[in-house]
């Protein structure tokens, strides 16, 4: 038994912006009246063009040209808004620091689909570029870590995979569009955030100044080198340390390393080596993303230590990351009740202490308060493997309880495999509300869940991590 | 004194130990091994099998008879009030040598069930000691709870809970003609493997009966702490039941 549904990303980074349409097909293994629903296949169906992220005079995203951008790229595939069950769509860069962007997200979920999911925060940009590049399926195969550099217009989001789990992500400014130049090769931009390295490498790099090759190149190198001494495990300098967004790293050295985002295509490309003899072949986009593609190139091959491995999407990892890798699906046992979907951005409570009642009474309590009363949330734990029946009658009963003077929903997620068991007591006891009780999905505390429609008997899950933190 | 203790091969996590010598990547071979049962990564002694590997597939096998020879803990099924029955089958030794007898009872049982049980059930529960005594044992106390409380809310009448000694999966057949059971469920220990002596299968018919095929049979396998936990699956049957009910038909003529 198979079972298409179709998923969209979009992506609106600092510099570009564009959708892709993926086929996720679903099959049903088991040969018993037990189903056990697998991803069989994950197919991109429809890439758009790469269009220049529409920007306002004033740095504002411009909602209404976004719009436009996603009817005409729908139209072009074929695909309604109704046909989507999944999807994400990502802002990502400098992009998601500007303060429009959460009106941005809500500017086009009429255009985009029900349930397609906001998703910002460069750490899930890191991690969902990090699935689209392949660095995480790369890294079955090897002992040891994988770490993916997605370097875009205005960042570098660094995402590291051990055995396909992640293990540790972080972003820099490190970006092809930091500096920009007109068609005489003239410079017109350069972005704050690097103004203490120019200055600490007395660069003469200034606006309104005609760059010189080597100066820039200088400038290129310097951003290659902060790649390559992570991956050496190398101490940074204080002025190095700057470009990290929100946190920094562990020291840790990393052998493997894959690179994607728009200046990869130039990392890769060393048919472009004749090009950047003068400031006009470099000058093919009108910033430095070329010349940084050259830096890292020249820099990590020379390095017999490490190995640099090609990745499966360049430019489009992030948007392919973000509409085959951002939904996960529950197990295939569960309760679900249809009525009460799409759940967006609920906040998950996560109960640490569910051995005895008393326990699950107190965190809750203190927890709670966390947010209003009428706030929905999910409510999420570990669980035991096999649990005894008793135990799990006693936490739905404390559950219910705890629960009784709230909203319409309940909403409980496990990880082990007892959803269904969970979720049928929780109807006995907790007889006024809605109930949907989901298994083998971990949702942490702080984590923002969304819930869709169920496809064959499972429910599609989105766990984000984080939402405009910065 | 820890050496005074011979280590017990007969435990599962024996099994998750890489016996190459010298592996490129102990870790990858981990990742392998974890990936199936089957006994991966265990090297080699010239061209046999290393003493450990020899041991434990034989601790393993011992546990597979031991299952098909244990009889199930009566008392557990006394607790919780079943009527128990005997198939045509004297003792163990007869019921691993005849399984036609397993599947069928005498005159008297047949006459002693429709004396003493519950006639025209919604649901009608059965539980068969089959090939592993363990199974049940392990899994029946609380798969039969969970299932109990969800009959009792959706409202269906259930019979009389029935315990077969030396029974097969057939004998469902039998007991559904007798009594004009609606949908009979049967809990019956799996034939073991050498994964596990634990695993117990559940089979579910609509008006079961002999004069029906087996495809008349909807199957839930693999129940055992480490497959699908036995409150899982309970929860899964009441919901199967459900359809049963709903749709009057079971096993391959039922679409899900």
């Amino acid at each position: 038994m198979e079972q298409v549904i179709l998923s969209a990303g979009i992506d609106l980074g600092t510099t570009t912006s564009q959708v892709i349409f993926s086929r996720i097909k679903l099959e049903n293994i088991s040969y018993t009246a037990v189903p056990e629903i697998r991803i069989k296949e994950k197919e991109i169906i429809y890439k758009s063009k790469i269009y220049f992220t529409p920007l306002t005079a004033d740095n504002h995203i411009d909602i209404p040209a976004l719009r436009s951008i996603l009817q005409r790229e729908y139209e072009m595939a074929g695909i309604s808004r109704q046909d989507i069950s999944t999807g994400a769509v990502i802002i990502t860069g400098e992009t998601s620091r500007k303060e429009n962007a959460q009106q941005a997200l809500e500017g086009i979920s009429a255009e985009a689909g029900d349930f397609v999911v906001a998703e910002a925060g460069p750490d899930l940009e890191s991690v969902l570029a990090g699935f689209g590049s392949g660095a995480a399926a790369a890294s079955r195969g090897w002992e040891g870590a994988v770490i993916n550099f997605d370097i875009g217009g205005g960042t570098t989001n660094a995402a590291v995979f051990c055995n396909e789990e992640i293990q540790d992500s972080f972003a820099l400014d490190i970006g092809g569009r930091l500096v920009r130049l007109d068609e005489n090769g003239k410079i017109t931009y350069i972005s704050d955030r690097l103004m203490p390295l120019i200055k600490e490498l007395s660069l003469p790099i200034e606006i309104g100044v005609k760059a010189e090759l080597d100066k820039l190149k200088q400038l290129t190198d310097a951003l290659a080198m902060v790649l390559l001494h992570i991956c050496q495990g190398h101490e940074l300098t204080a002025v190095e340390e700057k470009l990290f967004i929100n946190h920094g790293i562990e020291n840790r050295k990393y052998k493997r390393v894959m690179f994607s985002g728009g200046v990869a295509e130039c990392i890769y490309d060393s048919s472009l080596d004749g090009d950047y003899v003068d400031i006009h072949g470099v000058n093919k986009y009108g910033d430095i993303g070329p010349l940084l593609g050259e830096s890292i190139r020249q820099m990590f091959s020379q390095e017999d230590e490490i190995i640099v491995l090609e990745p499966r999407e360049k430019i489009r990892a992030t948007v392919i990351g973000a509409g085959s890798y951002s939904v996960r699906i529950s197990g295939s046992t569960v309760i679900m009740d249809d009525g009460c979907v799409p759940l967006k951005n609920i906040p998950v409570l996560r109960l640490h202490h569910t051995e005895q009642e008393h326990e699950i009474q107190e965190e809750y309590k203190i927890k709670r308060r966390l947010y209003p009363q009428t706030q929905q949330i999910a409510i999420s734990f570990a669980g035991k493997r096999a649990p005894e029946y008793s135990a799990v009658k006693a936490v739905a009963k404390v559950l219910a309880d705890i629960t009784r003077n709230e909203g319409d929903i309940l909403l409980v997620i496990v990880e082990q495999d007892f959803a269904k068991a969970l979720g049928m007591l929780l109807r006995q006891f907790a007889r006024q509300h809605h109930i949907i009780c989901l298994d083998r999905i971990h949702a942490a505390e702080g984590d923002y869940v969304d819930v869709g429609k169920s496809v064959s008997g499972i429910v599609p899950v989105a766990v984000k991590t984080l939402i405009f933190k910065s | 004194m820890k050496e005074e203790f011979v280590p017990d091969v007969s435990l599962p996590e024996v099994k998750d130990k890489v016996l190459i010598d010298n592996p490129k990547s102990l870790e990858l071979v981990k990742r392998l091994k974890k990936a199936t049962n089957a006994r991966l990564g265990v090297g080699r002694a010239g061209d046999r099998f290393k003493t450990e590997t020899l041991l434990k597939f034989r601790a393993d096998h011992a546990i597979a008879q031991d299952a098909v020879w244990t009889e199930i803990d009566e008392s557990l099924v006394d607790e919780m009030g079943f009527y128990k029955v005997q198939t045509m089958v004297n003792n163990k030794e007869e019921y691993v040598r005849r399984p036609d007898l397993g599947r069928i009872f005498s005159e008297e049982s047949t006459e002693a069930i429709k004396r003493d049980c519950i006639h025209q059930p919604d649901v009608q529960i059965i539980v068969a000691d089959g090939l592993s005594g363990f199974a049940i044992n392990a899994n029946l106390k609380d798969m039969y709870a969970i299932m109990m409380d969800g009959f009792r809310e959706k409202k269906y009448k259930v019979g009389t809970p029935i315990f077969v000694r030396y029974s097969r999966v057939a004998t469902m057949d039998r007991i559904s003609e007798a009594l004009g059971a609606k949908v009979t469920i049967q809990l019956i220990g799996e034939r073991p493997g050498l994964a596990t002596g634990e695993s117990m299968s559940v089979y579910m018919a609509y008006e079961s009966s002999p004069k029906k095929p087996e495809s008349q049979r909807t199957v839930v396998s693999n129940i055992y702490s480490n497959g699908i936990p036995p409150i899982e699956a309970g929860a899964q049957v009441v919901h199967l039941t459900e359809i049963l009910m709903r749709e009057k038909k079971s096993g391959v003529e039922l679409k899900i």
